[in-house]
């Protein structure tokens, strides 16, 4: 299998802290990774260096055999590289249609004079919209299309988000706790759907999760951060297993 | 008839506001860039208007006496390559200005918007062979001869600006601009250029403003630096505040509340007791309004309205 994202020794400081300690990780194609730890261990910052918020002090990042660390956000992004958030972060004051097809790349409207292309912004809006209202209503949120994204539950915030990822139509998605706040339902149909798009489209997936049942039943394999270090990587049964990661989490 | 006339004046001022406050929106209302040099841009359009248009005998009048040969550059073009002038060199101000200015967080460009719009206002004051100083430019034409049918004309361009405001918000780039509004970090991780989504929006309401100001200087006919002050921006603000930032046409109601009735419509009432007692109070009732909405109805008198989305395709 291919490889598609490979991060190598990613160190980035904080003044004094080393929120990333040599950090690498490579993800094959297809694959739903995990990436693990306990709080502070330096999973969403590893997230924010792979997005392109912060450039690491040292060390790679290769998407798509493409260097891709020191890019803005929205470069990487046009790469085929979405991330998420953990605290599902929303447009509030725009609703769920307009936060959904704010995502596809390449809109013809999306420039001052584009804008005043009617006939191609027409056909892509309603293009874009028949493709966003199968994936609302496979994530539940249909019937609140009209609704504003702050007037969401914070479980279906989550499905808007992942939603609005998907609808960039990346090759790697970079899920913060897809299930955060989500109800038992909705972490299964984020599950199921995360498992068809990886299935049918061929997507590729690295969920940092707390829920252990999700990680255990989703991914593989599964890497270990500690300390803004590699602790170890395996697959679930490894993982369960591995004495280190046990002291780790339980604390010895 | 005198009724009729002065009712016409105060139509006039309230459109050429109007688009400044349609500008605003843009920039404020959409995208969240809290442009307090509005008065800078507007008086950048009025001077290329006025420049390019004012006559050449305006060079031979006594307070020039000391320049020889005149002041250069007064082409005496027709209006309308004055408006483009004005449009373009806002636009093309802002753009230069925007490089700068646009890495700042909000507070910040607040505030260094008002520093740009005062030095815009000091070197109309101070460039003399360009813009004769405080004396002003004079004898501006007013293109169509007629108040009635230059009205017209201020009402068609405010119409036109109106229907590009109308179309930004709801065409997928108006879209990316409140992304950039609610939450910059996420519409960068959605594949949108924050800063150019910013600089567009920013270039795009300055250029309006510029065409406001355009239409100013051709409808009083002589323009003097002392009208492009911070005050003139604050109206703005102010109308755009009470009549509902984000909408459209709660700018227009705004426009005609604001400026129309209190700002221009005072002018005519009976003096109370002395006539430094109205201008006053007038300050005191626009400010007061404000007070109020801020307070009580901070999402304006017309509130933003989402579309449905069976609407919008």
């Amino acid at each position: 299998m291919a490889s598609i994202f490979n991060a190598n020794d990613v160190f980035l400081y904080f003044g004094g802290i080393k929120a990333l300690d040599g950090f690498s990780i490579e993800l094959e194609q297809k694959t739903i990774t995990a990436l693990i730890g306990p709080n502070g261990a330096g999973k969403t910052t590893f997230f924010n260096v792979a997005g392109g918020v912060y450039p690491p002090d040292k060390g790679e990042v290769y998407f798509k055999s493409e260097r891709i660390d020191g890019l803005r956000p929205d470069q990487v992004c046009l790469k085929g590289l979405t991330r998420t958030f953990q605290i599902a972060r929303k447009l509030g004051e725009m609703t769920v249609w307009e936060n959904i097809m704010l995502a596809p790349k390449n809109q013809t409207g999306e420039g001052v004079f584009g804008a005043f292309k009617f006939g191609t912004v027409k056909t892509q809006e309603r293009e874009n919209w028949e493709k966003a209202k199968s994936l609302l209503d496979e994530m539940g949120i249909y019937d609140e299309r009209n609704e504003y994204a702050k007037n969401l539950s914070a479980g279906k915030r989550k499905m808007l988000e992942i939603s609005r990822a998907i609808m960039t139509d990346p090759e790697l998605l970079l899920l913060d706790e897809p299930t955060a706040g989500a109800t038992l339902d909705e972490t299964k149909s984020i599950m199921g759907e995360l498992e068809r798009l990886r299935d049918e489209k061929g997507l590729t997936f690295l969920v940092v999760e707390h829920k252990m049942d999700v990680i255990m039943n989703l991914c593989n394999p599964i890497y270990v951060m500690y300390y803004g270090q590699n602790l170890a990587k395996g697959d679930p049964k490894e993982i369960q297993t591995n004495e280190r990661v046990l002291e780790v989490y339980l604390g010895g | 008839m005198e009724i009729f006339s002065w009712i016409l004046t105060i139509a006039t001022i309230v459109a050429i506001y109007s688009i400044m406050g349609l500008a605003l929106n843009i920039q404020f209302g959409y995208t969240n860039l809290p442009n307090f040099g509005i008065a800078g841009f507007f008086a950048v359009g009025a001077y290329a208007s006025a420049i390019l248009t004012a006559p050449h005998r305006f060079r031979e009048m006594e307070i020039f006496a000391g320049f020889p040969g005149g002041i250069p550059g007064r082409v005496e073009a027709p209006f309308i390559i004055g408006l483009l002038v004005a449009i373009v060199l806002a636009a093309f101000v802002a753009f230069l200005i925007g490089i700068p200015l646009l890495r700042l967080r909000e507070d910040y460009l607040a505030v260094a918007s008002i520093g740009i719009a005062e030095a815009i206002h000091y070197i109309a004051l101070n460039e003399l062979w360009l813009t004769t100083g405080s004396a002003g430019i004079r004898l501006i034409p007013m293109p169509t001869g007629n108040r009635y049918l230059f009205f017209l004309l201020v009402l068609l361009l405010l119409a036109i600006a109106f229907w590009v405001a109308q179309r930004f918000y709801h065409a997928p780039v108006g879209r990316v601009w409140r992304g950039v509004r609610e939450d910059e970090l996420i519409t960068s991780s959605l594949g949108k250029s924050v800063f150019s989504a910013r600089m567009w929006a920013w270039v795009v309401g300055c250029a309006m403003m510029g065409a406001a100001g355009s239409l100013w200087a051709h409808y009083a006919m002589a323009i003097q630096p002392g009208e492009f002050v911070p005050t003139t921006t604050f109206l703005v603000w102010i109308f755009v505040i009470v009549g509902g930032l984000r909408n459209n046409w709660g700018i227009l109601i705004g426009a005609v509340l604001i400026i129309g009735f209190f700002e221009q419509g005072t002018r005519f009432l009976p003096d109370l007791g002395a006539p430094y007692i109205m201008p006053a109070l007038r300050l005191i009732i626009i400010g007061l309004a404000l007070i109020l909405f801020i307070r009580f109805r901070p999402q304006g008198a017309i509130p933003e309205r989402a579309r449905a989305i069976e609407e919008h395709i």
